[in-house]
C-alpha cells in the first residue's frame, strides 16, 4: 500500500501458480503466518485459488464490520481455524440514542455458529449488539473451556445471570470486557463466582455500567487473580476500595470507582494505589480528591478526567504533574488554558480526546470552553499526537492549518463545532480543512461536525480530493448544495464507511456519490432532503448493496414540527451497505428495507 | 386511566391510511398511492403520514387511544378535571374532529402557530431551507454523568453553585441524597 505504487503494483502470478517454480504449500503457510493486515490478508486471499485457500485456513483474526455484511455460516465456514472474531452490529449513531432498542443486531446467528467447527476460537468481541443469555449461555456450552477473551461492547439484553455462567465455566478467560453494556442486575454473585473461578483473569471491565460492587469481592479478586493488570468498574466508592488496592499488586489500569461523599479529604486520604498504576480514571474526583494522585501523577500514562468534577484550574495543576502522558480524555472544561498546559507538559501526547460538558449556562465552567486557541497550541506542542476528537466553541482555519503543519502522525480526526456560540471567527473552514488534510497524510478516520456554513462546496470538494487514505468520515452540517457532495464523492477512492448527518443533500445526489466512491461499503444518513417513500435512493440499487430506509417514527413527530417544508423527514435514515447475506429476515417495523425489496 | 382517555373520532380512517403508508413502503415504495389512502377522491397521504403522527402525539393521553368503535359522542368523564371540548381540524380539504381538553388545544394551536413561524424563516435561508438541522447529541454515559453531576450541583444552596470547587463544601447530607437519586437510576 502506497509508497511507489506503479512499480509495487506490477506483481508477477506467475509463483503463485502451482507447479515448477511456485512455492511450496508449507512455505506459503509459514510466510502467512506473518501477515496479520486485515488489507494484506485480502490481497493475498484473491490472488488465486491455491492463495484463497491458503489464506481461509491460516487466518487467525477476522472482524466483521457490520453484522449484516456476512453471513456468519459462510463467514466461519471460510476461516475454520479462526482464533479471534469480532463482529459490530448496529450503526454508531446508536451511541447516541438514535437507533431504537429493537433495531436488530442480534449475536443469535454468530454465536449459534461458533460451536464445533471452530475448534480454535479463543476471543469473541461483539461491539453494539443485542445479546441475551440464552446467547451466552450458547456461547459458554461450546466455547467456554477455550474463551480467553468476552468483549460485549456497548451491548445490551442479558442480564448479570449469564455472567454468572461466565464466571463458573469460562475458566481459562483472561478478559472480561462489559463497558458500556445495559446488563439487567440479578445480584452480585457474578462477581464473586469470577474471583473464585478464574485465576488467570488480567483485564476485568465494567465501567459505565449500572452493575453494583461488593468491594470484598473485588478484594477477593485481588487475592485469587493475581495477574489482574486492569480494573474498570461502575460506581464504587473509594473508601470501600483501600482493601482491594492493597492487595492488587500488578494492577496498571483503574478506572471508577466514586468518591461520594465529597470535602471529607480524611476518608479518602487513606486510598493508596497499587506501585505499578499508570493509567488512571477516577469517576466524580473533585478539587479536595485530586491530591491522592499527585504522588504517582509522574508515572502516568493514561488519564481519563471526562466523569470528574475538575476545574479547568484543577486540571491546569494536575496536568503540569503528568509529563508521561500518552492519552489523556477530558471535558471541555479544560479550556484553553489547560491545553496550554497539556502542550507545556505531555510531550509523548499520543491521543487526546476533549469532550463536550454541560450546556445549561448555570452549570457550565467558567473558563471552560475550546478553542482554536487550545487546538494549536496542542499541535505546536504534542507532535506525537495520533488521535485527537475534540467539541470545540470556536474555530478557525488558521487552527486546522497548524494541525495539518505539526501533526504528522495524525490518524484519526475529529472535530465537531458547538452550537452554542452565535458568532464563529472564521467560517467557512474549506482552506484549512484542505490544508489539514494534505499535512496529515497517515490519516485513516476524519469526522467533521460543523453549521450550516461551516464549509462550502468547495471545501467538501477539497475532502474528496485530499482524502488519501482515510477510511471512514463523519460529516455533519457540510456542503451547500448536492453539487458539493457529487465533488465530494468524485475523490474518496479509499473511503469504505461513510456517516452524513444534518446535510441538505437530496436523496439523488446521495444516490449518485454513493455510487461513484469505489470503496464504500457502508453508508448511514440521517437529516437530508427526504422524499416522502425514499423512491430517489433506490438510483443506488445494485446487486448485494442492501438499502434500509426509516421513515421517521412516531415517536420522533415532535421533531418535525420544527421544520416548515412538509418534504422534510429530519429523522429519517438511510442504512446502506454491501451484504453477501443477502435481505435481512430480522427489520422492526420502523425499518423498510428498499433494496432487495 | 383508559377511560379518560380523549375520543379520537377517525373521520379520516387516518389509523388505516397510516399503516397502508407502512406497507407502500414495504412494497419498495414503488407502486401507486391511490387506492385505500383516499377519501372522497382526496390524497391524503400527507396526512397519514405526517398528520396523525403530529396529531395523536399532542392529543393522546397516557393510555392508548380508544378503537374508533367507541361511542361516537364523547362522554363526560365524573372528576374530569378539564372538561373536553370537540375540536374540529380543516387540513388539506379533510374535516376532522376531535375531543380535547382546552389545554391540549392549546398546545396544537400552538404548534401549528410554530410550524407556520418557522415555515417562514426557512424560506429565508438557502442552506438550512429544505432539511432539519439535527440537534447535537452525547453519548450515553456522557449524559448519564452530566445529569449526576447536575443532581450534585443542584443539590447544594443557590450561593454554592459556581463549579465544582463548591462541591467540595457538600455536607454528608446531601451526599445521602445523591446516593438516594442514584438509587433512583439504577432502578429505572
Amino acid at each position: 500500500m502506497g509508497g511507489e505504487a506503479p512499480e509495487a503494483r506490477r506483481l508477477d502470478r506467475a509463483m503463485s501458480f502451482g507447479g515448477a517454480g511456485s512455492i511450496p504449500e508449507e512455505a506459503l503457510h509459514l510466510v502467512l503466518g506473518y501477515v496479520d493486515d486485515p488489507r494484506d490478508r485480502e490481497a493475498v486471499s484473491l490472488v488465486c485459488r491455491r492463495w484463497h485457500r491458503i489464506d481461509a485456513l491460516t487466518r487467525k483474526h477476522v472482524t466483521v464490520p457490520f453484522c449484516y455484511a456476512a453471513s456468519p455460516a459462510h463467514l466461519l465456514a471460510r476461516f475454520p481455524r479462526l482464533e479471534s472474531l469480532a463482529v459490530k452490529g448496529k450503526p454508531r449513531a446508536a451511541m447516541y440514542g438514535l437507533i431504537p432498542e429493537d433495531w436488530g443486531a442480534y449475536a443469535r446467528p454468530w454465536v449459534a455458529e461458533l460451536a464445533a467447527p471452530l475448534e480454535c476460537l479463543k476471543a469473541l468481541h461483539l461491539r453494539r449488539m443485542v445479546v441475551t443469555d440464552d446467547d451466552l449461555a450458547a456461547l459458554v456450552r461450546a466455547r467456554g473451556h477455550m474463551l480467553q477473551e468476552l468483549k460485549l461492547d456497548k451491548c445490551s439484553g442479558f442480564s448479570t445471570d449469564a455472567l454468572r455462567l461466565v464466571a463458573r465455566s469460562c475458566r481459562s478467560l483472561r478478559t472480561l470486557f462489559l463497558e458500556e453494556c445495559s446488563i439487567a442486575d440479578n445480584g452480585t454473585e457474578w462477581l464473586h463466582d469470577l474471583a473464585v473461578n478464574n485465576p488467570v483473569l488480567e483485564t476485568l471491565n465494567f465501567h459505565m455500567t449500572e452493575l453494583t460492587v461488593v468491594p470484598a469481592d473485588l478484594e477477593l479478586l485481588a487475592k485469587k487473580c493475581k495477574s489482574l493488570i486492569s480494573l474498570k468498574i461502575s460506581d464504587c466508592d473509594f473508601s470501600d476500595l483501600i482493601g482491594f488496592f492493597r492487595m492488587a499488586a500488578s494492577l496498571q489500569e483503574f478506572a471508577g470507582g466514586a468518591f461520594i461523599e465529597q470535602g471529607e479529604l480524611t476518608k479518602y486520604g487513606n486510598v493508596k494505589f497499587p506501585s505499578r498504576l499508570c493509567s488512571l480514571g477516577l469517576t466524580y474526583m473533585g478539587t479536595n480528591e485530586m491530591p491522592i494522585i499527585f504522588p504517582f501523577s509522574a508515572l502516568l500514562k493514561k488519564l481519563d478526567l471526562q466523569y470528574t468534577f475538575l476545574t479547568t484550574e484543577d486540571h491546569c495543576q494536575l496536568i503540569a504533574k503528568c509529563p508521561n502522558l500518552l492519552v489523556l480524555a477530558v471535558r471541555n472544561v479544560i479550556g484553553d488554558r489547560g491545553l496550554g498546559v497539556v502542550a507545556d507538559t505531555c510531550k509523548k501526547l499520543q491521543r487526546l480526546r476533549v469532550e463536550r460538558g454541560d450546556d445549561d449556562p448555570g452549570l457550565q465552567e467558567e473558563q471552560g470552553g475550546v478553542s482554536q486557541v487550545g487546538l494549536t497550541t496542542v499541535a505546536v506542542g504534542c507532535r506525537e499526537l495520533e488521535y485527537i476528537a475534540a467539541y470545540v466553541s470556536d474555530i478557525t482555519n488558521g487552527a486546522l492549518e497548524s494541525i495539518g503543519t505539526f501533526c504528522k502522525n495524525l490518524c484519526d480526526f475529529r472535530l465537531v463545532l458547538l452550537d452554542r456560540e452565535e458568532r464563529i471567527t472564521d467560517l467557512p473552514l474549506d482552506n484549512g480543512v484542505r490544508a489539514l488534510l494534505r499535512g496529515c497524510t497517515k490519516l485513516r478516520r476524519f469526522a467533521l461536525y460543523l453549521r450550516p456554513g461551516g464549509l462550502s462546496d468547495t471545501g467538501l470538494g477539497y475532502i474528496g480530493q485530499y482524502s488519501g487514505i482515510i477510511q471512514y468520515m463523519l460529516l455533519g452540517n457540510v456542503g451547500e448544495t448536492d453539487d458539493g457532495l457529487i465533488r465530494f464523492a468524485l475523490g474518496c477512492e479509499n473511503l469504505r464507511k461513510l456517516e452524513l448527518r444534518s446535510c441538505c443533500f437530496s436523496e439523488q445526489a446521495l444516490a449518485r456519490a454513493i455510487r461513484s466512491m469505489p470503496s464504500l461499503r457502508y453508508v448511514w444518513v440521517q437529516g437530508y432532503k427526504a422524499s416522502k417513500t425514499g423512491h430517489d435512493l433506490m438510483l443506488m440499487a445494485r446487486p448485494f448493496w442492501n438499502i434500509e430506509f426509516t421513515p421517521p417514527s412516531s415517536e420522533n413527530a415532535n421533531r418535525m414540527r420544527e421544520d416548515g417544508e412538509p418534504c422534510v423527514d429530519s429523522q429519517a435514515q438511510i442504512l446502506a451497505y454491501y451484504s453477501l447475506a443477502g435481505k435481512r429476515s430480522d427489520c422492526p417495523r420502523s425499518v423498510v428495507p428498499l433494496y432487495p425489496a | 386511566m383508559s377511560t379518560r382517555a380523549p375520543v379520537e373520532l377517525d373521520f379520516l380512517g387516518l389509523r388505516a391510511a397510516a399503516a397502508d403508508a407502512d406497507d407502500r413502503h414495504a412494497k419498495s415504495g414503488g407502486s401507486s398511492a391511490s387506492s385505500s389512502s383516499s377519501i372522497r377522491g382526496m390524497e391524503t397521504s400527507a396526512i397519514a403520514r405526517i398528520g396523525p403522527h403530529l396529531l395523536r402525539r399532542v392529543i393522546a393521553a397516557a393510555g392508548p387511544p380508544p378503537p374508533p368503535s367507541t361511542a361516537p359522542v364523547p362522554e363526560e368523564m365524573p372528576g374530569a378535571a378539564a372538561a373536553a371540548a370537540p375540536m374540529t381540524l380543516f387540513y388539506n380539504g379533510s374535516v376532522a374532529v376531535f375531543d380535547v381538553s382546552h389545554d391540549k388545544a392549546e398546545a396544537i394551536m400552538r404548534m401549528a402557530t410554530e410550524a407556520t413561524k418557522a415555515k417562514g424563516l426557512a424560506r429565508g435561508n438557502a442552506i438550512v431551507g429544505n432539511f432539519a438541522k439535527e440537534p447535537l447529541t452525547r453519548t450515553k454515559s456522557l449524559q448519564r454523568f452530566l445529569s449526576k453531576r447536575k443532581e450534585r450541583l443542584t443539590s447544594l444552596g443557590p450561593y454554592q453553585v459556581g463549579g465544582p470547587a463548591a462541591v467540595g463544601a457538600t455536607t454528608s447530607t446531601t451526599t445521602k441524597s445523591f446516593l438516594a437519586k442514584e438509587e433512583e437510576h439504577t432502578a429505572s
